[in-house]
């Protein structure tokens, strides 16, 4: 089953292979789940929406007209759920408390160098991922795709379904409000 | 060359994604600027800081159970849910720009009658479509604001419950269009090119 390339489980899973479907789910369940970590940033909510990913992308394979790769199009499945998340999250609480449940509910289990350095590095970081937080939606998206998952732009714009322009302006936006939010740090 | 475009350019460098020669000016540039170097180097701190910051792990047996768990779901599924219709907008556009464009014109009338005795009506009569009225508005937060308010609400309104679901606009409204795709940007400013005809 491994050696069997996606658009042969993908042909194989529309004719209801689920054992084609869970090698699929095996190959890309990192990738999805860290790209909606960077999302959610807790591991409770980011289990749930990958698993949703992968429901949902099971339930309308037989819509999948294979234009594009598998990993596009779940990509794509991924950061729209994530994106739906948001505006259900930003809904149900106001933005400071929400910022204070992200920043409670992170892990923190590395190793700091000294008492002032974790403390630092700690707080640096607290900062960094509310000014993150702040970034409009589609602004966060490319810089997530981008940065954290090291895509190119033509690799981002296809997921956002976007011009790689497109992409190139948002990252340019985000790292200037980034910069501005964070100006007394860097 | 000025600053703005070289940093643009910069954050084009810091993903990899600028040809050689812009790189060279960019370089050329900062040998004599030192407010975008200044700019560069905090830039790219930022970038090293968020790519280096740490936010937790998994527990290792998670990846192994995980396909089981979508396994285990996928095999309870009934056969009837299996289908399910993705979300596409595509021809829809043509009926939400009529609404919109009609909307826009109403909904900035009632939410922003001053305007109207600064600059007569001539915002509001998309003579020369979005592009022409976003460069008209730009730099009026408010206007901007409702702006886009009215052109999401059009479109809210349109949109069942599960298209809206499905959808990805932002909800900030400040930020709508920067949301949207140059291909429904393209069909927005058609729309209401069309709109302006009739």
């Amino acid at each position: 089953m491994e050696d069997i390339p996606d658009d042969s489980l993908v042909k194989k899973a529309k004719r209801g292979d689920v054992e084609a479907f869970t090698e699929l789910v095996r190959r890309y369940q990192k990738k999805i789940y860290n790209t909606i970590f960077q999302f959610t940033r807790n591991h409770l909510d980011a289990d749930d929406l990958a698993q949703e990913t992968f429901m949902k992308a099971f339930k309308s394979l037989k819509e999948f007209k294979q234009k594009s790769s598998f990993f596009t199009w779940l990509y794509r499945i991924a950061v729209n759920l994530s994106l739906n998340f948001f505006k259900k999250r930003e809904k149900e609480k106001g933005r400071r408390e929400f910022l204070e449940n992200y920043s409670s509910s992170e892990g923190a289990d590395f190793s700091p160098a000294s008492p002032e350095n974790y403390s630092y590095k700690r707080e640096l970081e607290k900062k960094v991922k509310e000014a993150i937080d702040t970034l409009p939606l589609a602004y966060k998206a490319s810089f997530i795709l981008v940065v954290f998952q090291g895509m190119t732009h033509a690799q981002a714009s296809q997921i956002l379904r976007c011009s790689e322009n497109t992409v190139s302006w948002r990252m340019h936006k985000a790292r200037k409000i980034l910069q501005n939010k964070l100006k007394s740090y860097f | 060359m000025k600053c703005k475009k070289i940093e643009k350019w910069i954050s084009d460098s810091i993903d990899n994604e600028l040809s050689e020669r812009k790189r060279e000016q960019v370089e050329n540039h900062l040998q004599k600027c030192s407010l975008c170097r200044n700019y560069k180097e905090s830039m790219e701190r930022i970038q090293s800081t968020v790519k280096n910051m740490d936010y937790g792990k998994v527990s290792p047996g998670y990846w192994g159970e995980f396909p089981q768990k979508i396994r285990e779901k996928i095999m309870s599924l009934e056969v009837k849910d299996r289908k399910l219709r993705p979300f596409a907008l595509g021809w829809k556009w043509a009926v939400v720009g009529a609404v919109l464009a009609i909307a826009v014109a109403i909904g900035l009338s009632i939410f922003y009658p001053r305007f109207k005795t600064v600059q007569e009506v001539y915002v509001f009569s998309f003579e020369d479509s979005l592009e022409q009225i976003s460069q008209e508005i730009s730099g009026n937060e408010e206007l901007e604001d409702i702006f886009n308010l009215v052109i999401m609400a059009s479109i809210r309104e349109f949109l069942d419950e599960q298209e809206w679901e499905n959808s990805t606009y932002s909800y900030d409204v400040s930020s709508f269009l920067d949301g949207l795709t140059e291909e429904e940007l393209s069909l927005l400013d058609l729309e209401i090119k069309k709109e302006i005809k009739s």
